[in-house]
């Protein structure tokens, strides 16, 4: 921050030095102060935002495998051939209360972990838990609705999922366990 | 007169003042992360309020039980229904074709941003002595309850007796302090065990203890809930003092709220606006709640294992077990309650395996014998980190995270 006295006349007009993280530009017109952009916000992984069309995520990972949407990584392919997908939401999965969930949705192999062949999508469901033995359901973001439109998406996931477990119960059903 | 001419350029602002001119960058629009907890002063009222941002557990936000007139009181609105877009709960399906009343109890998503009362409870000086005071407040000027020092190891109850004219001579400059905690409130299904003794065949002494524990189903009405006040602490289980039944949710702190008077509040005050409010937060991200199911103890070899009984949400089975002495009875019972307690368990999805720090570090300071300056340079670092901490209440970003309980791993219940 600088801080200028007032001028009273020519003679103490001070001069000005760009401090910390500003940049000063003088001109015939004057000069001009300018700062590097405030950050808006925490960059993570499977943050959302919400089209018009539905719902764009940044890249996360489960283990070391990118979701996809539509067979597309859902930051985008690497190589640049197909651009960040959007996943569709669907107003009818939505509950009574107004919400839906974007969720990783994982088909584990048969030792309830994942291989390079085990299918990893973003799907958009009205209910995050999952009780299937062969689909486990991770919530990324809780989407809100009004007069059947997304009006609001808060985030349910920051960070990389390392690793993916299905634990098979005694009794009752399977645990999907994302870690 | 030739003036200096400056205009703010991207990112920066000016303010001028009758001293001079500050030209500033920008003030950084903050990521907030879930769970953040505010207090609010409302003038109209004279009374405190929390907000508490929206955090999720499982994917779905917990809920906020009030009052549509406590809402209005301090926000007006809370937002619209999202399926009518009109007021929430001002539709009359809510309330069977007539109006809502006032004071009907209502639950609201953390999303909506409810305003949460808060109930003030003195600690320090003027409060009971049970809670000492946080370094953190001593720092600022608050002092624990004299009483604390009448604590010895012979004598662990406050001498209330040693009190006598404390009160009425506070020190100087004397700040006061209150607090209120902030928890969320999962609700479960709970064991319940009953224990009763058998005339043994060899003495007189009781020798075989019969334990009957129940199963009761989680009350499907009661959702995942936002809490304030005070936050009740675990209580020590008595196995063989009749019926025991576990508490029917498990809690999680997300925060504890305090307000600090200006120096020489008088004693037993209630707050006001000129106190300054503090939090202190527990939970900075998403969490995941697995509940424990429950499992009749096949393990329990020896036990005789009655036939279950199995009938609106309620299952039993009875342990006979021959024990010694009472004390037998109570550990053989405890251990029983214990192995098979419904508490569920929390965690954070973090990406850092078990860790709960972000990203993984040493808690512990290195080994310093001998001449290694590096790990003496580590060590004191630690200290410095350690000592920082203590003089504030929020830890650095990054925050820390529920570590995630290696027990899951294993399918046992």
């Amino acid at each position: 921050m600088i801080i200028l006295p007032l001028p009273t006349h020519a003679e103490a007009a001070p001069q000005m030095r760009p401090g910390a993280g500003t940049l000063l530009r003088s001109g015939p017109m004057g000069s001009s102060l300018s700062a590097a952009p405030s950050a808006q916000g925490f960059a993570h992984a499977f943050q959302g935002y919400l089209t018009g069309k539905g719902v764009k995520f940044s890249r996360g990972l489960v283990e070391a495998y990118e979701p996809q949407i539509n067979g597309v990584p859902i930051s985008g392919a690497i190589d640049g051939s197909a651009p960040q997908p959007t996943l569709p939401i669907d107003a009818s999965v939505v509950t009574e209360a107004g919400e839906s969930w974007a969720c990783i949705a994982v088909v584990p192999n048969a030792e309830g972990v994942l291989d390079p062949k085990s299918k990893i999508t973003m799907v958009h469901v009205g209910n995050p838990t999952s009780t299937d033995p062969a689909l486990g359901l991770c919530a990324v973001s809780l989407i809100l609705w009004r007069k059947g439109r997304p009006y609001s998406l808060i985030d349910a996931l920051y960070f990389n999922v390392r690793q993916y477990q299905r634990v098979t119960m005694p009794t009752g059903p399977v645990r999907h366990l994302f870690l | 007169m030739n003036e200096l001419r400056t205009s703010p350029g991207a990112g920066a602002r000016t303010i001028g003042g009758p001293l001079g001119i500050a030209r500033s960058a920008d003030e950084a629009n903050q990521w907030t992360p879930p769970w953040r907890t505010a207090l609010g002063f409302n003038a109209a009222t004279q009374k405190w309020f929390a907000t508490v941002n929206t955090g999720t557990v499982n994917g779905r936000a917990p809920m906020v039980q009030t009052t549509t007139n406590a809402q209005r009181v301090n926000q007006g609105s809370f937002g619209l229904n999202p399926l009518t877009g009109r007021p929430f709960f001002s539709a009359p399906v809510f309330s069977g074709g007539q109006d809502v009343s006032g004071e009907e109890l209502i639950n609201v998503p953390l999303y909506f941003r409810p305003s949460l009362p808060v109930a003030w409870r003195a600690i320090g000086y003027d409060g009971d002595g049970v809670e000492g005071v946080p370094a953190f407040f001593q720092h600022l000027g608050v002092q624990n309850n004299p009483a604390l020092a009448t604590v010895t190891a012979t004598n662990p109850n406050i001498d209330t007796t040693a009190l006598a004219g404390s009160f009425t001579n506070p020190p100087k400059g004397l700040r006061l302090l209150r607090k209120c905690d902030v928890w969320l409130r999962q609700p479960r299904a709970v064991i319940s065990s009953n224990v009763t003794f058998q005339p043994g065949l060899v003495s007189t002494q009781p020798s075989i203890a019969q334990q009957s524990i129940s199963f009761i189903a989680q009350d499907p009405t009661e959702p995942l809930k936002v809490m304030t006040g005070a936050q009740p602490s675990g209580l020590a289980i008595d196995p063989l003092s009749g019926l025991y039944t576990e508490s029917a949710w498990d809690d999680l702190t997300i925060a504890e709220a305090y307000l600090l008077s200006p120096p020489n509040a008088e004693l037993g005050s209630e707050p006001d606006g000129s106190w300054t409010p503090y939090v202190k937060h527990s939970l900075w991200w998403p969490l995941i709640y697995v509940p424990t199911r429950f499992s009749y103890p096949a393990e329990l070899t020896g036990a005789t294992l009655a036939a279950p009984v199995v009938g609106s949400g309620i299952a039993q089975f009875v342990i006979n077990a021959e024990v010694a002495s009472i004390n037998d009875a109570a550990v053989a019972a405890l251990n029983v309650i214990t192995a098979h307690s419904l508490a569920g368990r929390w965690y954070t999805i973090s990406g850092g395996g078990s860790t709960s720090i972000i990203p993984a570090v040493s808690a512990q300071p290195p080994d310093v014998q001998g001449f290694d300056q590096a790990a003496q340079l580590r060590a004191q670092q630690l200290a410095a980190a350690a000592a920082q901490r203590a003089m504030t209440l929020d830890p650095e970003f990054p925050y820390e995270a529920v570590a995630f309980p290696a027990e899951l791993l294993t399918a046992t219940n």
